[in-house]
């Protein structure tokens, strides 16, 4: 996990902000970089430990101790929950570390409220669109979630037990659709990076579904700019939901042919029918929020191949 | 998708100076929209989209107010005036239907018709319905003359019969018409390009007038566009023409090594004079040679015309899932 340290001009004063992200994967790493290219950013790595919760409690009190010391001046407090090992796919037995850990950082925001009583507190959660509502299309405002899968169970699970965390929290729940994009952390690999992957490593991707499957693709950039500015401005209401989505409904046909178009090279592809991962979701525009912004689809498969591409060089250069 | 669920229909209509015509026509989409929720029709009109292509008149304002008041509008609008087939191409990459219906903004193309068109999907479980006139469409005999002549035409040095069926009144199945867009480029014929997928294709006959024609209005397409058209049909298409040079080639071949032949037992059996010295055998070596010429220029044309075709998208295979289809055969069996 991170912690960064930041302050940021609100009107006319100044406000003092402890930023605490868990998960330093592909969204958790944009974010970062979100943040950190606005500049006047300290931040500080620590150790939290995804697996034994008897090493994430000895980190917690590490986390704690930094709350309570060095947070007397600090006017805002946030926790950016953007972790989540665990696939599309995941079993509840592969869920299981991650619902554990989940609740450790919410006890740990519990402890930080009652350490730091007069600093606002404000929890960022990261769920999932695609989880919540596999299987439907044109999601809007009436639609209900109804996961499907253990994956989407657990991440409406993990927004329920929000309210634990009380009024004197604010909460902003994030739903991203399909996310892509490239993060030299992220274990997890989308359709997208791990075509474009194997494609510049010569490998066959798997490819769990149909090509007339449709989605709705985000790239995780877009969703570190969002989550950064929504810590420049004051949450206005207790909970607020955010589905990030772009509103264009894109088949997995539309990918191949675009994936295939920017690399510049034929796809070496599988489909496998099981795990089956071909039920359409998309969102209709209306529930997007007003300040969204998302790259379009072919920009944002060319700028993730040069990341990739830029990583391997870097790799090959210090071999 | 399985087959009970709703079958969901998107329709796509590009706007280029429809501002006389579009409020009628979502009026009547709507119409549609409740006509099928009021039978308990397993079909959907779950969304239109209404693609400004740089549109001449106001329709940009208009629409955006149409989709402010109706939520199952949505609306593109392009940067700059790209053409119909682009802003078609564009409507159907933002689909998520099932179904994708297309047709053109000035209410030449009735929307109550559709449900004919998915009865035609029901009885015949194709992948692509055209709407065709009953009579002529303009009712001006020289452009609907010119019209038809010129289709037949590229039916011919196309080689492909639907080339006279083509219209921009279609039914498309939903991921063939993506996956279509998809693949589309500059220079593709949207239907050409369907054809590459699919020749499970069905037409069904309607009224379809062209009232700004016949009212003497502009109908937005110069014959300059109109040609534009053509020549993107014809690029689009593996040219039957290329073989007939190719057939050519070799036929002059032959001609020029049986005329040698002849010429040789001319030589050697029959003594006829020559009114000129060697006249005969440089015809002949002409003629060998510019049939060689012309046969590996066919050949090399058939080359580049298969890697445009590739590079074009041209798919190896494409698999389709019809499952859906029996909700309809059992509600137009009713």
């Amino acid at each position: 996990m991170i912690v960064l340290r930041t302050d940021h001009r609100l009107a006319e004063q100044t406000e003092s902000r402890m930023i605490l992200l868990f998960g330093r994967g592909l969204i958790g790493d944009n974010i970062v970089m979100a943040l950190q290219s606005m500049g006047n950013t300290r931040s500080n790595e620590l150790p939290y430990d995804w697996q034994s919760k008897a090493a994430r409690a000895v980190c917690g009190e590490k986390i704690l101790a930094q709350l309570r010391t060095g947070c007397s001046d600090v006017d805002r407090i946030d926790f950016i929950w953007a972790a989540g090992r665990a696939g599309f796919g995941a079993s509840e037995a592969e869920l299981a570390p991650e619902m554990s850990a989940f609740e450790d950082v919410l006890d740990l925001a519990l402890k930080s409220m009652d350490a730091n009583p007069d600093a606002l507190h404000v929890f960022h959660h990261t769920s999932s669109a695609g989880g919540l509502f596999e299987g439907q299309r044109l999601v809007n405002s009436d639609s209900v979630p109804s996961p499907k899968r253990p994956y989407g169970v657990c991440k409406l699970e993990q927004e329920r037990m929000l309210s634990r965390l009380g009024d004197n929290c604010r909460t902003l729940i994030y739903r991203p659709s399909s996310v892509y994009g490239y993060s030299v952390r992220s274990r997890r690999t989308g359709i997208i990076s791990a075509l474009i992957n194997d494609n510049l490593n010569r490998r066959m991707t798997r490819v769990f579904g149909n090509s007339d499957t449709i989605r709705d693709y985000i790239l995780a950039t877009d969703i570190g700019r969002f989550v950064s500015a929504r810590l420049q401005t004051h949450p206005s209401g207790l909970t607020t939901v955010y589905t990030l989505a772009s509103g264009k409904p894109t088949s997995l046909y539309e990918v191949l042919c675009t994936v295939r178009s920017v690399t510049g090279q034929p796809l070496m592809l599988r489909y496998d029918p099981r795990p089956n991962n071909s039920d359409d979701i998309t969102f209709d525009r209306s529930i997007l929020p007003d300040d969204w912004d998302t790259i379009d689809l072919g920009t944002g498969i060319r700028l993730t191949l040069l990341q990739m591409r830029s990583a391997f060089a870097e790799r090959a250069y210090y071999e | 998708m399985t087959a009970d669920q709703a079958i969901s229909v998107s329709v796509v209509v590009p706007i280029y100076s429809g501002e006389k015509y579009i409020e009628k026509l979502v009026e009547e989409l709507g119409q549609l929209r409740s006509a099928w929720a009021s039978d308990s029709a397993p079909m959907q009109l779950t969304e239109v989209i209404l693609v400004d292509d740089a549109a001449i008149d106001g329709s940009p304002e208009l629409i955006d107010k149409l989709s402010d008041a109706n939520p199952w509008i949505v609306t593109i609008h392009l940067m700059r005036n790209f053409g119909q087939h682009a802003a078609t191409i564009a409507g159907i990459l933002h689909s998520s239907g099932d179904w994708v219906v297309t047709l053109d903004e000035d209410l030449q193309h009735s929307p109550a018709f559709i449900t004919d068109m998915l009865a035609c999907v029901a009885r015949t479980s194709s992948d692509l319905v055209y709407a065709r006139p009953l009579d002529a469409v303009h009712e001006s005999y020289t452009r609907d003359l010119g019209s038809s002549l010129f289709k037949r035409f590229l039916v011919v040095l196309s080689g492909n019969e639907n080339v006279q069926n083509f219209s921009s009144f279609r039914l498309i199945r939903g991921p063939l018409a993506r996956a279509v867009a998809s693949v589309c480029g500059h220079e593709s014929y949207l239907d050409i390009v369907i054809s590459w997928f699919t020749q499970s294709i069905q037409i069904v006959r309607t009224s379809l007038k062209d009232e700004r024609v016949i009212k003497g209005e502009r109908s937005g397409y110069s014959l300059l566009k109109l040609l534009s058209h053509a020549r993107r049909m014809i690029v689009s298409s593996r040219i039957k023409l290329l073989r007939i040079g190719l057939a050519f080639g070799m036929l002059t071949i032959c001609s020029s090594v049986v005329g040698g032949i002849l010429l040789i037992i001319n030589r050697l059996f029959e003594s006829s004079e020559q009114i000129v010295t060697g006249w005969t055998s440089l015809a002949l070596l002409s003629i060998f040679f510019g049939g060689i010429i012309t046969f590996l220029l066919g050949i090399i044309i058939e080359y580049i015309s298969m890697l445009v075709l590739v590079a074009n998208g041209k798919p190896l295979f494409f698999a389709v899932d019809r499952t859906p289809d029996a909700q309809l055969r059992r509600y137009f069996a009713d």
